[in-house]
């Protein structure tokens, strides 16, 4: 579904990304890790066609990524940023309409029939209903960030890319906006590629990680074959512990100050 | 959306239409409004035998031939500009941009005066030559503004101003020195810089009509596409704009209405900015009410400040330009301090 070979990327002669080969298969979820600056953005960007390869190559659906129009890539594709949505003064249903705009003809009518319907469903399972006609600009972070996601679903995509999606959020909004996006993904069978900050959240929804450290792949593969003290070290420079919590399969990690005898 | 675009239409058409009646009423020989009423229908094919014409023939001569085609332009004036105005906000994300402060107005002005000045107004395109011309220099004027503010693909809404201003000047000058340099043409180049409807018959009209239809079709088409925009230029292409064919259009578009208007009636500065402002106010910031109001509230707004030209210190005529100055610069300043404050706001 996704195929990136050799791909090179560099900012004003600084390389970002050198030489990454990557395969991503259907219905996969993918987490992103690595240090601040090691190119998880701008890989995400490069896939979602905002910026081009230096060198390499880009395929989406065996087809070079630059091949698609705006449009018909945004009908396969969705991007939630980093920034997510800027505090504009649009009430929460006409925002998360605005997702249905690679479906509209000339005269901006839904090509799709049941799209209202779409809209209406997502607003519910979101639990948006009740902000519907409250703009933008007055929502808490949270309710904000289930706007931009709202959005992103009504777009209806195979693939959706996140940009570490959680930044902004406290902790229940975290684990809220990801058992969300699990749950879209559990039934529409998207595939999900996540940059994600926190190790942890990452060891708890992604099933698979791409670890980068200065442009270069360091590990890609299944998340619990991936994830160690060891990859944690090499990676972030941290100490850690893994500790398994009860009552669950997946492990977390403690992270302890450097040089700090446990 | 479709409802309340419904409702405030047609609150704006009845305005629109009284004011209509009022400022052609009003003048050196006051007409009532009910007299212009039946004059007008009259003239519409179909009911003319169910309305007695029992008015002077001076009065339909006045009404018909000399204020009608000057309140209409005024109006066909102000819409252009307010939703030219709309347009590049919506554009440039810039709530300070409008045909004159980005300099696109004093471009068409400086291009017209320099066809007058050498006597080519009719020359290569018959009367579309000063349109053209007006045009050609409005888009250079945008581009070399644009460049001048740009820092890096982004261009904050001060340097925007301060790239205007500088522009502004510039050709302001050039304009003065056609008129200081030309005999013969002297009033007609400085009517240019000041901006004005007197004398300007039915023909005028028809010169910018087209240009208005055409213009205003492409930018209430998309409305949809400058509230993606407003998310963000990122943003917006990840939702399936093109982003730069959209901007392009829209700014050539918008440039172009710019230029028909300052070609027809000189510079005129400021409708663009305080029309869309207040409509946003009432209405929100959704384009797709924005775009068509703006081109109503602009035409109210025109045909007021002309009343106002051509009656306040009667029989002299206030320039137009000085008029919408008038009102549009404190207003100017009013949008600086806000925007200046909510930035202050958001460094907190």
């Amino acid at each position: 579904m996704i195929e990136l070979q050799g791909v090179t990327k560099s900012f004003a002669g600084d390389p970002v990304l050198e030489g990454l080969n990557w395969q991503v298969h259907p219905g996969e979820f993918w987490g992103i890790i690595g240090p601040n600056g090691s190119g998880k953005s701008t890989l995400l960007q490069l896939i979602a066609g905002a910026e081009k390869p230096d060198n390499g190559e880009i395929r989406l659906w065996n087809r070079p990524a630059a091949s698609y129009s705006r449009k018909a890539l945004s009908r396969k594709l969705a991007v939630l940023q980093q920034d997510g949505l800027p505090p504009v003064s649009f009430p929460v249903r006409e925002v998360v309409e605005m997702g249905r705009f690679p479906y509209l003809d000339w005269l901006g009518r839904d090509q799709t029939a049941g799209a209202d319907l779409l809209v209406d469903r997502i607003m519910d399972r979101l639990d948006l209903t009740p902000l519907a006609a409250r703009p933008l600009s007055e929502l808490s972070g949270g309710q904000r960030q289930r706007a931009a996601l709202g959005k992103v679903m009504a777009q209806e995509p195979e693939l959706v890319l996140l940009d570490e999606p959680t930044t902004y959020l406290d902790i229940h909004y975290q684990i809220q906006f990801m058992e969300l996006l699990s749950e879209w993904k559990k039934q529409s069978a998207i595939t999900v590629l996540a940059a994600i900050h926190d190790i942890n959240l990452a060891a708890l929804y992604c099933d698979q990680l791409l670890v980068i450290k200065q442009g270069k792949v360091i590990a890609a593969g299944r998340t619990s074959e991936v994830l160690s003290t060891t990859l944690l070290r090499e990676v972030f420079d941290v100490d850690s512990v893994l500790v398994h919590p009860p009552g669950s399969d997946t492990p977390q990690f403690l992270f302890r100050p450097e040089g700090e005898d446990g | 959306m479709k409802m309340k675009l419904t409702a405030a239409f047609a609150v704006g058409l009845l305005i629109l239409i009284l004011t209509l009646l009022i400022c052609v009423g009003i003048g050196s020989v006051y007409i009532p409004v009910g007299e212009i009423a039946r004059i007008l229908l009259h003239k519409l094919p179909g009911i003319q035998h169910l309305i007695t014409p029992n008015w002077e023939l001076s009065s339909e001569k006045i009404v018909l031939q000399v204020r009608l085609p000057r309140v209409i332009l005024g109006l066909l004036v102000g819409s252009a500009l307010a939703a030219a105005g709309a347009a590049f906000q919506g554009v440039l994300r810039n709530p300070l941009a409008d045909p004159y402060t980005l300099g696109v107005s004093s471009g068409a002005s400086a291009g017209a005066a320099l066809l007058i000045f050498f006597g080519w107004q009719y020359s290569v395109a018959g009367i579309f030559t000063l349109p053209a011309a007006a045009f050609i220099c409005g888009i250079a004027t945008l581009a070399a503004v644009l460049k001048l503010a740009g820092d890096k693909g982004k261009i904050p809404a001060e340097s925007l101003i301060l790239a205007g201003v500088v522009m502004q000047s510039f050709l302001g000058a050039i304009v003065s020195f056609l008129t200081t340099m030309s005999k013969s043409t002297v009033n007609e180049i400085l009517f240019w810089t000041m901006g004005g409807l007197s004398l300007r018959g039915w023909a005028y009209n028809a010169l910018l009509f087209p240009y208005f239809i055409a213009g205003l079709a492409v930018l209430w088409s998309g409305a949809r596409r400058l509230n993606l925009l407003a998310l963000g230029e990122r943003e917006a292409a990840y939702t399936g704009l093109n982003v730069e064919r959209t901007k392009l259009v829209m700014l050539i578009t918008a440039t172009f209405m710019s230029a028909a208007a300052v070609s027809v009636s000189g510079v005129i500065g400021f409708v663009g900015l305080v029309v869309p402002h207040m409509l946003r106010l009432i209405v929100g910031s959704d384009y797709r009410l924005l775009m068509p109001l703006s081109v109503l509230g602009g035409g109210i707004f025109m045909m007021w400040s002309d009343l106002a030209a051509r009656t306040l210190l009667a029989p002299t005529e206030i320039p137009l330009g000085v008029v919408t100055a008038f009102v549009g610069a404190p207003f100017f300043a009013y949008l600086l301090h806000k925007s200046k404050k909510r930035r202050e706001g958001r460094a907190v």
